[in-house]
């Protein structure tokens, strides 16, 4: 423990304050330094942006903590003591999490009341919410990750803004490939936690055993290999926003956890006694049925009620009317350019082609057909034979059972359908991965392609499957 | 100088310039390294492990081997810093193992997918990193400074 963890602020208040408690209510990043430019003491907010924890890294030289662009060459802290005035640069750090951050530092020499310097105060503020629209300003959230003119979409941009200003939880509905992650996004972006990280959890990407520690830290020595503290993702998510995708995949005794936190937004880290208040707002999104894993018992249903304050459905690609033309131009354009192409627009057959085709893989799969169009075209016209073979072989009954996994609040949907459907859903996966495969002659990337999955999803249903080999 | 250190084959290929580092113990200097020996990258500042991957000035290669002697030291200073220029000498000279401290995710995947093993995160000096692998016990994260180097400076 830092020697200087348990120092008392006396005076300013009626009663003694803990320093630490007091740098822990900045919102900022604060690194305490000694003459020397070691950490004496780190705030939880510069704790959760760097991944240190305090404890380990008192005493060590700061450059070894914050890892700068400038550590090595233009070190703030010799012109501060040079100057022995305040210096501010841009710059950006490489956390723990392997992550790159554009910071704006702040270092100011502290001295003491006959002019000496005794130390150094360091502030890191996070720019990553400054600097995506920068970077993406041809991707703002708004405007360019969801684009739409059904009426359906309509009403999403319109909610997406007023549902960011408040702090309740929210629950994503819609099959895969509607734009889940997009609209968890855009509402991080458009709330006012937008300076704080969004940190987006997979819950069906890890084992059980992995997650509980990956989501909630863990103490040294909890288990065996746990031969440091580790934050938890949700304690990197102070004063941001925590998106749990594939929140129906998350392990039931998992859920019991989550359900505590979110309850009282205290955390115990795996092996810790004490309690630590993490201030979040969760998004969680599904292309599950929670309301039928409840029934069955793989849901917990006080878990879904307290997630389920907000809840918003995205629709599948065949509820949005033309928007299916919008998204076919904008995504050739999008290709056209990446790719340094002349194609400039698609012909009539191909066109008419692609409207009577389903998508089963909503947006995602237009994407992919688009993107393997504008690849194969070497005119300026889109034609038949430079989409997929499988959009001729369509078949609509073969691919009617994509929806029974999918949410039940389609009203489109038959029950009884989906009820004899859902039943066999696994083997029909099962199969529907298997002729893939087969048509994409064993390579995975094209075969997740035809399915309108990623590579990633097409991976973990086939472990689940246990079809690896 | 001549007699403790090994000369480093090819080194004229690389931009970089080549500084011979003389080893300590002249027993381990052999010509003839077992099959069973890994190849390590440590990217430097000074005498420690730089605190970024890809502002390293410089790096050191070290061979040991499976009795956990380090047979072969050379240090290597870089044209420029980069990454990538890092990554491309790793490949170039077969390393088996980086040992770093702050390491962006886009390089560690890439070296893992080039199979090579990386452990970062780690902050101490060279040599007693050097130590830590030939008793194979370092991991990643590691902080290999001693009470005494913790300690802060009174003015």
């Amino acid at each position: 423990m830092s020697p200087f963890s348990r120092l008392e602020i006396r005076g300013l208040y009626s009663s003694p304050v803990a320093l630490t408690q007091f740098l822990d209510e900045i919102s900022l990043g604060i690194m305490v330094l000694s003459a020397d430019r070691r950490v004496m003491l780190l705030n939880r907010a510069l704790e959760a942006l760097t991944g240190f924890v305090q404890e380990e890294v008192a005493g060590i030289p700061c450059c070894f903590v914050l890892r700068s662009s400038l550590c090595l060459h233009g070190c703030q802290l010799k012109q501060a003591a040079q100057g022995q005035e305040q210096v501010c640069t841009e710059a950006n750090i490489v956390n723990k999490n392997r992550q790159k951050i554009p910071v704006r530092l702040t270092v100011s020499p502290i001295l003491d009341v006959k002019g000496n310097l005794v130390g150094f105060v360091e502030s890191v503020e996070d720019l990553r919410a400054l600097a995506t629209p920068a970077d993406e300003a041809s991707q703002s959230f708004l405007a360019g990750k969801l684009l739409g003119r059904s009426p359906e979409m309509q009403r999403i941009l319109k909610v997406i803004p007023v549902i960011a200003e408040t702090d309740s939880s929210v629950l994503i509905t819609g099959q895969t490939g509607t734009g889940k992650d997009c609209v968890a996004e855009a509402i991080h972006h458009a709330s006012t936690r937008t300076k704080g990280p969004f940190i987006k959890i997979n819950c069906g990407a890890l084992p059980e055993t992995l997650l509980e520690s990956e989501l909630f830290g863990h103490q040294k020595g909890a288990f065996t290999g746990a031969v440091e503290n580790k934050p938890g993702r949700f304690r990197l998510a102070h004063n941001g926003t925590v998106y749990l995708t594939e929140i129906g995949d998350l392990p039931l005794n998992l859920q019991v956890k989550l359900l505590s936190f979110l309850d009282d937004k205290v955390l115990y880290p795996l092996g810790s006694t004490t309690g630590v208040h993490v201030d979040v707002r969760m998004v969680a999104a599904t292309h599950r049925n929670l309301e039928k894993m409840v029934m069955k018992g793989q849901f917990r249903k006080d878990l879904l009620f307290r997630l389920n304050v907000i809840r918003l459905h995205l629709p599948p690609l065949v509820q949005r009317g033309d928007d299916r033309k919008i998204l076919l131009d904008h995504f050739l354009h999008l290709f056209n350019h990446r790719f340094k192409k002349k194609v400039t627009e698609f012909s009539h057959e191909a066109k008419q082609l692609l409207l009577a085709y389903p998508f089963p893989g909503n947006v995602r799969e237009l994407r992919n057909v688009v993107e393997y169009a504008v690849n194969m075209c070497q005119g300026s016209k889109i034609r038949r034979e430079h989409l997929p073979a499988y959009i001729f072989e369509y078949d609509p009954d073969a691919l009617e059972y994509e929806d029974g996994d999918d949410n039940g609040l389609m009203a489109s949907q038959s029950t009884s359908i989906e009820q004899t459907q859902a039943a066999n859903w696994s083997d029909a996966e099962r199969k529907m991965i298997l002729d893939a495969m087969v048509k994409a002659r064993g390579r995975r990337t094209v075969a997740a392609k035809l399915l309108g999955w990623g590579r990633a999803t097409l991976w973990r249903k086939m472990k689940h499957y246990g079809m690896e080999s | 100088m001549g007699q403790g250190y090994l000369v480093a084959k090819n080194e004229t290929l690389r931009d970089g310039i080549v500084k011979k580092r003389p080893v300590d113990n002249p027993k381990k200097a052999q010509p003839e390294v077992p099959a069973v020996s890994t190849k390590v990258l440590i990217p430097l500042s000074g005498d420690d492990v730089a605190p970024r991957f890809d502002l390293a000035p410089e790096a050191l290669v070290a061979v040991i081997r499976g009795d956990g002697a380090v047979v072969e030291e050379k240090t290597i200073i870089l044209p420029h810093a980069s990454a990538e220029a890092l990554c491309n000498l790793i490949l170039t000279e077969k390393v088996d193992m980086v040992v770093c401290c702050g390491l962006e995710e886009e390089y560690y995947q890439y070296l893992c997918w080039k199979k090579v093993k990386v452990i970062d995160s780690v902050v101490g000096p060279y040599t007693r990193v050097l130590d830590r692998l030939s008793q194979g016990n370092l991991a990643s994260g590691d902080i290999l400074l001693d009470a005494r180097e913790r300690r802060f400076s009174k003015r």
